[in-house]
């Protein structure tokens, strides 16, 4: 079942779609999140709280087929994001540094050596700066494990569409990722 | 020499670099619970809109020919008036002064002085495509707008009431916090459909002009864009329309006879013609990146109408007699 097909579903009153399209998307949201705010996983729950709720109160004035429903729920959190970050601030000083600040180590990840917070940093910096379909196939295939005809299906895509769109997001990515290696640290 | 070279080392990088250990259980449990219970409360509260570009290319030909003979109509009627066609109303943007300058030192008339935020070049304009009723992108500096001395920001955090209480992203407050930067969370985004922001100025004034921008990261155009004026908050009595680019009357507020524009951080500037009223009310209909409508700032500028009266110019008198005149016509 596509996205289009769920976000119909959800706006007929389906709550199964409702949870589709929640466990579907819940994993792309909740790396976002988590890498945005530098693997604070307290911070993150919020985001994708808020995210989720603002998303489902909205949902039935959605197009369908209007865009992709990955790209405007990471549109609702990045901005989540930053509401989060103007609250931290009025409210602590010393929260906003740790939420906000360049990743040290991640907070709720003490397993990950010092050394990863810089490619976690620039890794989740690229991939914020990509297109929504871009980002969004590049997850599925490669961090969710989906076949390209998953993918196709999720997207109400040809095969060949997905393809290509996987093509130009890894040349995009690699592009991204080879101009951060060469810029000054 | 890049880091990955094939599929699967790009696969460990993103891994690596952009993998996140699972959430908990019992969060992900509580927010599902938690979005089902939204769920029918929004099934009562909206009702699924119709997405402009889901017009067929046979219908966007045949409202643009239709609009077109309604504005043909209009200039006719207009050259064969007795007075020869002399226009009612100034043009609404980057034009000449809404009041004449005056002589006397009394209606000392200024430029209008608005702080722009950072210029932004942003990614090539998406789903633009050449109209009659889109005007031309200019990203020149606008021409100085003459105001009466002594035009203020009447809107510098004045409260804002919206059409969806709760928007997706940001706080009302945001629109008149004086802050026009493009950047995230310096905005609120609202639901796809028609929309509309309003803004108390929490006593009745004389505006000359409205500055409004909408998200000007990068190059896009918001439909439907209507700026109305009233002196009730409800917009029933006495209402003057000072901008509508609702060109096919989809937004059931009148055909416009403004154009379309691109966005950039310059905002833009409606000359409001000294309009009297207290509530400010702005229409937007999703844009052409996606169907929903955001605002950065608007900002109003004139005169609370206790001033005007108490230093009552010309130019005021002029613009008010512009409004009658408006009405009339």
């Amino acid at each position: 079942m596509s996205d289009a097909d769920l976000v119909r579903a959800i706006q007929a009153g389906d709550e199964t779609a409702l949870e589709a399209l929640y466990q579907r998307h819940l994993p792309s949201v909740w790396r976002f999140a988590f890498s945005r705010l530098a693997g604070n996983a307290a911070a993150a729950e919020d985001v994708v709280s808020e995210t989720f709720l603002a998303a489902v109160r909205q949902i039935g004035r959605l197009a369908p087929e209007g865009g992709s429903v990955a790209g405007w729920l990471i549109g609702i959190a990045r901005h989540k994001v930053q509401d989060l970050r103007r609250r931290s601030a009025r409210l602590s000083a010393a929260l906003s540094e740790k939420i906000t600040a360049a990743p040290a180590a991640p907070a709720d990840d003490p397993s990950a050596p010092l050394e990863t917070a810089e490619l976690r940093q620039r890794v989740g910096a690229i991939m914020d700066g990509l297109e929504d379909d871009e980002r969004a196939v590049l997850e599925s295939k490669y961090l969710d494990g989906l076949s390209v005809r998953e993918i196709a299906d999720r997207l109400g895509r040809t095969e060949k569409a997905v393809e290509a769109a996987l093509y130009r997001a890894r040349q995009s990515f690699r592009a991204a990722y080879e101009q951060a290696e060469r810029a000054p640290r | 020499m890049c880091a990955f070279d094939k599929n699967d080392d790009l696969g460990n990088l993103l891994q690596a670099g952009y993998g996140a250990p699972p959430p908990r259980e019992a969060f992900v449990r509580g927010l599902g619970e938690r979005m089902r219970v939204e769920l029918p409360a929004t099934q009562k509260a909206v009702a699924p809109a119709r997405p402009r570009r889901a017009l067929s290319v046979r219908w966007q030909w045949a409202l643009a020919a239709a609009a077109t003979v309604v504005l043909a109509a209009g200039i006719a009627a207009i050259a064969l008036r007795p007075d020869g066609g002399t226009p009612q109303r100034l043009p609404s943007v980057g034009g000449p002064p809404g009041p004449e300058p005056s002589s006397t030192p009394e209606e000392k008339m200024v430029p209008l002085e608005i702080k722009l935020p950072r210029a932004t070049v942003g990614p090539t304009p998406r789903n633009l495509t050449p109209s009659p009723h889109l005007e031309k992108p200019d990203s020149r500096p606008r021409p100085p707008f003459f105001v009466p001395e002594g035009t203020v920001n009447l809107a510098l955090g004045k409260p804002v009431t919206a059409s969806d209480s709760e928007p997706i992203i940001g706080e009302l407050k945001l629109l008149t916090d004086g802050d026009k930067e493009g950047a995230d969370g310096s905005f609120v985004e609202f639901g796809p459909g028609k929309q509309w922001v309003q803004i108390d100025l929490k006593e009745p004034c004389t505006i000359y002009a409205v500055v409004v921008w909408h998200y000007h990261g990068e190059g896009r155009v918001y439909h439907d864009a209507v700026v109305q004026v009233a002196g009730d908050p409800d917009f029933i009595e006495n209402v003057e329309t000072v901008y509508n680019n609702d060109y096919d009357n989809s937004s059931g507020l009148g055909i416009g006879q403004d154009l379309e524009y691109v966005e950039n951080y310059q905002g833009r500037l409606i000359n409001a013609q000294g309009v009297q009223g207290r509530y400010v009310r702005l229409y937007s209909k999703g844009n052409t990146s996606n169907d929903q409508n955001h605002y950065i700032e608007v900002e109003v500028y004139g005169k609370p109408l206790g001033a005007a009266a108490e230093h009552g110019t010309a130019a005021d008198r002029r613009a008010k007699d512009a409004a009658k005149a408006r009405k009339s016509s």
